[in-house]
């Protein structure tokens, strides 16, 4: 029994089992959604979508915020692969912040529509409520390439965690899907 | 201990101190449920000064209070943090060879955003209108501010909210660590099964915390935005959501809860017959395979707390029917430790005689489980007594006996120092009899009719016979909280003053008892080691012959192997010496 030098496993922090631990948080957090669209789906089962007397929900604008998030997702994936990531964060930054402006406005014009709460019942709860749940996880993603950004103005080589983030602008991107799937179409 | 630490070893104490005083808290809590039953309306001893309006006895309000936060502060405040946070932190890294946690800032995160949670749950009882009041479900319309106006109920929620994010972010770790970190050797096939409870545990955190931690943001959405996903009727003004969609996803993550509070003790009880019978795990690949598919059922059945919630017949009968399969993968298991002690040279140490309690509350547990899995009898017996019995036993009493067994088993690596092995005998064993003695009194008023959560049970003429027996099963609970406190004394004489515990006291052959020292220094291992075998080498003839000893190490190649493969590497962790020996 000689005991020998042998390599440590994995480090731990590297970015294979970052990546690993990201998919794997990402993919289980996923759940959430698939709960509240269930839910959703619960709710449609019981009465007219949309409601008598309620305004109809617009579907364009919508699927606009869900394409932009698919675009902030492109955009960082090709900034984590370029030789600088700085310009296709600033885009898929852009990107986020922009379809968080577009379901701002949804949801304001609806608002004004007339589809308010607690008035409009399971019907605006889902518009809102969800919208507003989804709306966070994009905020955290803003808050998190502009971290990146400073980060990357201050010298540091951020592409590592530009991967990373494509990830998660992935799962935002599958999720506002889901979301747009389970509360504006029919 | 430093506070913000991310030492996988550190934060496991964090949780276990914190998980212990919720423990207290939550039991606590219990004894005056009991008292209220013993003896309903009159003053509880000593309670005058903490309700004094009430001249210390329990009022309707305050009763609720007291059943509710009991079961949310064992459930998502003591068990959980206990048998996952605190041994499920200290264990998988340790026994997988790694260094630590495959990502230590969220370990040290989990700890915390648990913390907040905690700090929540305990400012809950301090506001105006008192902590939560719905009961540990938390079913809406009750947990909604229509019945439930004041913050306490919304401090609960963010409470538990906090607490399934902590056990998301520990399971995210618990699973990259096992996946990731292994020390080269450590294949699948090698891992202890106390591994592969937690791991299969977070496997199910994964997916259904999330479903809980959606249930509860929509609850408080309701409770604090106007939405409207669960109240209709006459509690709203206009259109409504549906109550009963909170059913459907608490349940969709209440029933596999079960699960994910037991895997690991499984996984322990199945370590624990192997090493105190000094024999291998008999089908270890079964018993893998058994957790496994339990777990993978745990999450089709949920529907069967619904029967009589209006569910379809239909749906019913198939929900049935997968409850019942659940069976016989938990028959496999429970053959398979019957079998590895079978024969076996057993050595009733205080983690043997918990595991073998923990098998048999969870036995009888499962046994009158079966009769709330089928429709016929579920509807009779539902919302009685009898499923209060059922599930502190599978949920309470089998997790708390895993957790000592654990506790018993990893305090000498965990802190350096031997517990009083006659202590912690008499203490496993006393309280593995008074947990049958108070779940089976509570199973027997089930069966003659009383309803769980009602304030005063004698009001009912048919109930009021049942005072004698509630009073036998409530002085046994008494008792029960009595004897609990042999282990607080040995737990703190030990820490204090008692003897330094060997690297390897009860000379098994897993990494971190043959590789590490007690307690193991801040990276584990000092160097990694590489695993050659697994981990139940129990009186094998050729250590016997070689070593002189009945157990070889996971990491430890015998001079036989080195010499028949001369060319390969000896490559090998030293085996810390050992003298052995802890009662």
């Amino acid at each position: 029994m000689t005991p020998v030098d042998t390599s440590a496993p994995a480090a731990r922090e590297d970015e294979g089992t970052a990546w690993f631990g990201l998919v794997v948080g990402l993919s289980a957090w996923a759940m959430f959604f698939a709960a509240l669209a269930f839910s959703v789906g619960y709710l449609r089962m019981r009465e007219p979508w949309p409601l008598g007397g309620m305004p109809a929900l617009p579907r364009i604008l919508p699927a606009v915020a869900v394409l932009l998030l698919g675009a902030s997702a492109v955009l960082l994936h090709l900034g984590g692969r370029a030789a600088r990531a700085t310009l296709p964060t600033v885009g898929a930054l852009v990107a986020l912040v922009g379809s968080l402006a577009v379901q701002g406005f949804v949801m304001s014009a609806l608002w004004s529509a007339g589809l308010k709460l607690p008035e409009g019942g399971a019907y605006a709860s889902a518009v809102y409520g969800l919208g507003g749940v989804h709306g966070a996880h994009v905020v955290a993603g803003v808050l998190g390439l502009v971290r990146e950004l400073v980060r990357g103005a201050r010298g540091t080589d951020v592409r590592g965690a530009v991967r990373l983030w494509t990830l998660y602008a992935v799962f935002l991107a599958v999720t506002g899907l889901i979301l747009f799937a389970a509360v504006y179409l029919p | 201990m430093r506070l913000f630490s991310t030492d996988h070893k550190v934060v496991a104490r964090q949780f276990l101190w914190a998980g212990f005083g919720f423990l207290l808290l939550g039991g606590l809590l219990a004894m005056l449920i009991r008292w209220q039953w013993a003896y309903p309306g009159r003053p509880v001893p000593g309670l005058g000064a903490v309700l004094p309006s009430a001249d210390g006895s329990i009022t309707p309000p305050a009763y609720m209070g007291l059943f509710t936060m009991h079961g949310l502060v064992m459930v998502f405040f003591a068990i959980a943090p206990l048998l996952i946070g605190a041994l499920g932190n200290f264990v998988v890294p340790l026994a997988v060879g790694a260094r630590g946690m495959a990502f230590p800032k969220l370990s040290a995160l989990s700890f915390w955003v648990f913390a907040v949670g905690g700090a929540l749950v305990l400012a809950s009882f301090g506001v105006r209108l008192g902590t939560a009041s719905a009961a540990w479900t938390s079913y809406p319309p009750l947990s909604t501010h229509v019945f439930t106006p004041g913050a306490g109920q919304t401090l609960v929620m963010m409470g538990v909210l906090c607490a399934a994010v902590s056990s998301f972010l520990s399971a995210v770790n618990y699973v990259v660590t096992v996946v990731r970190a292994r020390a080269p050797g450590m294949t699948w096939g090698r891992l202890p099964l106390t591994v592969w409870g937690l791991f299969l545990t977070s496997v199910l955190n994964l997916l259904f915390i999330p479903v809980v931690a959606a249930a509860t943001g929509l609850l408080l959405l309701d409770r604090l935005t106007g939405t409207r996903f669960f109240l209709e009727g006459a509690a709203v003004a206009g259109r409504g959501g549906d109550p009963m969609l909170y059913q459907h996803l608490f349940w969709m993550f209440g029933h596999p809860e079960v699960y994910i509070l037991i895997l690991p003790g499984w996984g322990m009880i199945g370590d624990m017959v192997s090493y105190f019978s000094r024999r291998p795990a008999h089908g270890y690949r079964g018993t893998v395979l058994a957790m496994s598919t339990v777990s993978a059922l745990s999450g089709l059945v949920y529907a069967h707390h619904l029967f009589t919630s209006g569910l379809s017949p239909m749906l019913g009968r198939a929900f049935s029917t997968l409850t019942l399969i659940i069976s016989l993968p938990s028959t496999v298991m429970f053959l398979n430790w019957l079998v590895t002690m079978w024969r076996g040279s057993v050595r009733l140490t205080a983690p043997l005689l918990a595991a073998v309690g923990a098998m048999v509350v969870f036995g009888l547990g499962g046994i009158t489980g079966l009769a709330l899995g089928a429709v016929a009898t579920d509807i009779p017996l539902h919302g009685t007594m009898w499923v209060v019995g059922h599930f502190h036993l599978t949920m309470g009493a089998a997790s708390f006996l895993a957790v000592f067994a654990g506790l018993y088993f990893w305090f000498p690596k965990m802190f350096g120092r031997t517990l009083h092995a006659g202590l912690s005998k008499t203490h496993v064993v006393l309280t593995a009899v008074l947990f049958l003695a108070v779940f089976g009194g509570q199973l027997l008023t089930g069966y003659a009719g009383q309803l769980r959560r009602l304030y005063d049970p004698y009001q009912y003429e048919y109930l009021r016979h049942l005072l004698t027996l509630n009073k036998g099963t409530s002085h046994a609970a008494f008792t029960l909280g009595l004897v609990q406190l042999l282990f607080v004394v040995n737990l703190v004489w030990s820490l204090r003053k008692g003897p330094a515990a060997d690297a390897n006291p009860w000379q098994v052959g897993t990494l971190e008892w043959t590789c590490a020292p007690s307690p193991p220094p801040v990276d584990n291992y000092a160097q990694v080691p590489v695993v050659v075998r697994g981990p139940y080498a129990l009186s094998q003839p050729e250590g016997l012959e070689q070593l002189g000893r009945d157990w070889i190490g996971q990491a430890e190649v015998l001079p036989d192997e080195a010499r028949r493969a001369p060319e390969a590497p000896a490559e090998a962790a030293p085996v810390v010496p050992s003298a052995g020996g802890v009662g």
